[in-house]
């Protein structure tokens, strides 16, 4: 799927202010998981310089349905995938396509776990054409963060890396 | 029986020939995702298993999840539009 969509492979460029306004929904949402798109333009494949915001509709799934979903927004987080399908559409066709989803971990590291994988990986295909960052705020502090992509083949993912300028 | 387009995902799409949108006959959601199967066997069990919608997908019937309508018994008509879109979701 990397096609023309390089940033899918990793070693991403984030600005500063971006990776600042991220970390900043992570620690309004704690003990709560925030969630998000950064974009970038097409133009310069490794560059993040936009932050979106997204909504962590994981309760209102988990009040509807406890057994299906049995987390809440403390350790999941699920964003309307209507609206992102429409942003990652608008993004390849204006020229600022969505590069990464981010969301944040509570009081448990930046690693990519195995809801994460189950959810973005199936059949060795990745299911939507982005990396990812994971925010970790430990009491109520960010702790660490860092960008994963997927390994092509695989249900599995790998740390790459994400340089702030 | 009405007649539904269903979009289909990108990762999907290798049971449909490449195609992003098929159109088949089913009154309800769970009708068209047996029709699709017959259209494109295999893709139902990537979407659904004994229990309903998978938790890494989602069936949107024009702009709201099925899931908080009547999920697979939700009525369908003429012309509508149901896509099915892969998850953004997980956690620790």
């Amino acid at each position: 799927m990397s096609g023309d969509r390089p940033w899918i492979r990793g070693d991403l460029q984030i600005r500063a202010s971006v990776l600042e306004e991220l970390e900043a929904e992570a620690l309004a949402r704690y003990p709560s998981e925030a969630c998000g798109f950064v974009l970038g333009p097409a133009s310069e494949p490794s560059l993040l310089d936009e932050a979106v915001i997204e909504v962590n509709e994981a309760d209102k799934y988990h009040a509807l349905d406890p057994e299906t979903f049995p987390r809440t927004s403390r350790t999941y987080f699920k964003l309307n995938e209507m609206r992102a399908a429409r942003r990652f559409r608008e993004g390849e066709e204006s020229g600022r396509p969505v590069k990464v989803i981010f969301h944040s971990h509570c009081d448990a590291g930046a690693y990519f776990s195995e809801e994460d994988a189950y959810t973005f990986a199936s059949e060795g295909q990745l299911m939507w054409p982005c990396a990812f960052i994971v925010v970790s705020v430990m009491d109520g502090k960010v702790a660490d963060r860092k960008l994963w992509v997927h390994i092509p083949g695989t249900n599995d993912f790998r740390e790459s890396t994400l340089t702030v300028i | 029986m009405a007649s539904v387009i269903v979009r289909i995902p990108p990762p999907l799409r290798t049971f449909t020939d490449g195609k992003d949108e098929v159109t088949v006959q089913g009154g309800t959601v769970g009708e068209v995702l047996d029709a699709l199967e017959a259209a494109a066997p295999g893709i139902k069990e990537r979407i659904a298993d004994e229990k309903g919608v998978r938790r890494s997908v989602n069936i949107f019937l024009g702009e709201e999840d099925i899931r908080f309508l009547d999920a697979l018994a939700t009525e369908l008509k003429d012309g509508d539009v149901v896509s099915i879109i892969p998850a953004i979701a997980g956690g620790i």
